[in-house]
C-alpha cells in the first residue's frame, strides 16, 4: 500500500436525516392520533355497546369488587341522613322501569362535595354534599343524577369502552418507549369529552325525576351555583369529565323552559343533627 | 378536586419531558456536532484505515493498541419520536443522529489516545444498546479500536 494519504473534507453527511424535527413529528403525532382516534370510536363503541348488554347479575357481582356497603358512615346522623336520601332516591326509582338491582344510598363520612354512581346500583353520597346544601331539592337533583347514570348504565359503558381500547392499544403499542401511556392519556381524555356528553344526558333525567318528585324543578341548578361561588371550576377544569358549572346551569335553565318545569319553592334539607326525626 | 389534578399531571408531566427533552437533546447536540467536525479537521492529515497494511514500505518502530468509546443517550423527544417511528416503520431517523454521533467520537478518543502515531490501522467500530434487553433504547455505547503505527523519521 503506497497510495499517498490526501487528506479532505468529506461532503455533507449522508448518515443522519436533514428533515427538520417538527416535520417528523406532525406526520407521526398525527398518524398516533389518528391510531388512537379509529381505536377509540370503532373498539369503543363494540366494547361499549357489550358492557351496555351485560345482565344486572354480572354488575352487581362488579360491584362487589367495591365494598360500599362497609362505606356507610355509622354514626346516627349519617344513617338518619340516608334514610331519609333513600326515601327519595325509592320515590324516583318509580318514575323509571323497574330492574333488578335496586338503587342504595350510601352516605360516607367525607367532607368531599360530591356523589358517585357504583356499579351494582350504589349511590354514594359523601358528606360534604350534604353540609353545603341550601335545600333537599339541591341534593335530590344529584341523586337524580347518579340515578341517571345507573339507568344509562354511563360507568359500565365506560368501563367496557376503557377495557377493549387500553387493551388493543397496549398490544399496539407494547413496546414503544412510553406510546402506550402517551395512547392511555389520549384515550382518558377522550373518555373524559365523552363524559361529558353522559353527564349533560344525565343531567336532563335528573330534571325528570325532580319534577317527578317535587312537582317543580327548585334548586336544580343550587349544587352548581355552589360549585361556582367555591370556584371549583379553576384551572384545571379543562381536564374535568363534568361539564363546566356554569355551562351546566344554562343547560339546566334551557330544558327546563323546553319542557315547561318551573323553578318552585325548595324545601329545606331537614337536619340529621338529632337523628332521626325530621323537622 | 383531586382526580384534575392528577389527571393533568400525568398529561403534563410527560409533556414537560418530551419538550425539555427536545431542547436540551438539541442543544447538546449541536455542541457535540460543532465540537466533532472542529476536532476532526485537527486530526485529519493522520490517516486512520480499516487496512491492516499502510505504506509498507516505511519501518515501523513502535505499535500498540488504541480505543476509543463513548455512550450517548437518548433524550425523551428522540425516545417518542423514535417510538412513533418504530411503530410505523421506515427509517428510525430520529436514532440516526445519535448513532453517527457516538461513531464519530469513538474515532476521535481513539485518535486522542494514539499520540505520536503516524497512522492508525485495521480500525474497527462497534456499537450496542446500553438498556434493559427488550426495552427501546435508553443510550447507545460506541467503541473504536485501531493499531497505532509509528514509523521511523
Amino acid at each position: 500500500m503506497s497510495t499517498p494519504y490526501v487528506p479532505n473534507d468529506p461532503g455533507p453527511n449522508p448518515n443522519i436525516a436533514n428533515d427538520p424535527p417538527w416535520r417528523l413529528v406532525a406526520i407521526l403525532g398525527g398518524g398516533f392520533i389518528a391510531v388512537i382516534l379509529a381505536a377509540w370510536f370503532v373498539l369503543g363503541w363494540i366494547g361499549g355497546s357489550l358492557a351496555k348488554q351485560v345482565p344486572d347479575g354480572v354488575e352487581q357481582r362488579l360491584g362487589e369488587f367495591i365494598p360500599v356497603e362497609q362505606m356507610q358512615g355509622q354514626s346516627p346522623e349519617l344513617l338518619a341522613a340516608r334514610d331519609h336520601l333513600q326515601g327519595i332516591v325509592d320515590v324516583m326509582a318509580t318514575e323509571l322501569p323497574p330492574r333488578e338491582l335496586p338503587y342504595r344510598v350510601i352516605v360516607v363520612e367525607d367532607p368531599t362535595v360530591n356523589a358517585a354512581a357504583v356499579p351494582g346500583g350504589a349511590i354514594l353520597v359523601f358528606r360534604g354534599l350534604l353540609d353545603g346544601a341550601t335545600s333537599e331539592n339541591e341534593v335530590a337533583m344529584i341523586l337524580g343524577h347518579e340515578i341517571a347514570h345507573h339507568h344509562h348504565r354511563d360507568h359500565l359503558e365506560r368501563l367496557g369502552r376503557q377495557l377493549v381500547v387500553a387493551a388493543v392499544l397496549s398490544s399496539i403499542f407494547g413496546d414503544g418507549g412510553g406510546l402506550e401511556q402517551l395512547g392511555g392519556l389520549g384515550v382518558e381524555g377522550l373518555s373524559r369529552k365523552m363524559g361529558r356528553d353522559d353527564e349533560r344526558e344525565a343531567d336532563e333525567l335528573a330534571l325528570d325525576l325532580l319534577d317527578a318528585v317535587y312537582g317543580h324543578v327548585g334548586g336544580s341548578t343550587a349544587f352548581f351555583e355552589r360549585m361556582l361561588e367555591d370556584d371549583v371550576d379553576g384551572l384545571m377544569k379543562w381536564a374535568s369529565t363534568h361539564p363546566l358549572s356554569a355551562e351546566r346551569i344554562d343547560r339546566i335553565i334551557e330544558i327546563a323552559g323546553e319542557r315547561g318545569y318551573r323553578f318552585g319553592e325548595t324545601q329545606p334539607l331537614p337536619s340529621f343533627e338529632s337523628a332521626p326525626t325530621r323537622e | 378536586m383531586p382526580a384534575e389534578i392528577e389527571f393533568a399531571l400525568r398529561v403534563g408531566i410527560p409533556i414537560l419531558l418530551v419538550v425539555v427533552g427536545f431542547f436540551s437533546g438539541s442543544i447538546f447536540e449541536k455542541r457535540h456536532y460543532a465540537s466533532i467536525e472542529r476536532r476532526e479537521k485537527e486530526l485529519r492529515p493522520i490517516p486512520v484505515t480499516n487496512v491492516r497494511e499502510f505504506d509498507t514500505a516505511r519501518e515501523i518502530v513502535a505499535s500498540r493498541l488504541v480505543m476509543g468509546s463513548v455512550v450517548i443517550s437518548v433524550d425523551a423527544f428522540k425516545s417518542m419520536v423514535g417510538g412513533l417511528q418504530s411503530f410505523f416503520g421506515g427509517r428510525v431517523s430520529s436514532y440516526e443522529t445519535l448513532v453517527d454521533r457516538a461513531r464519530r467520537e469513538a474515532v476521535l478518543r481513539m485518535m486522542d489516545e494514539a499520540t505520536g502515531a503516524h497512522v492508525l490501522v485495521n480500525l474497527r467500530i462497534e456499537t450496542s444498546a446500553v438498556g434493559d434487553p427488550g426495552e427501546s433504547a435508553s443510550s447507545i455505547e460506541a467503541v473504536a479500536y485501531a493499531t497505532a503505527v509509528e514509523y521511523r523519521k
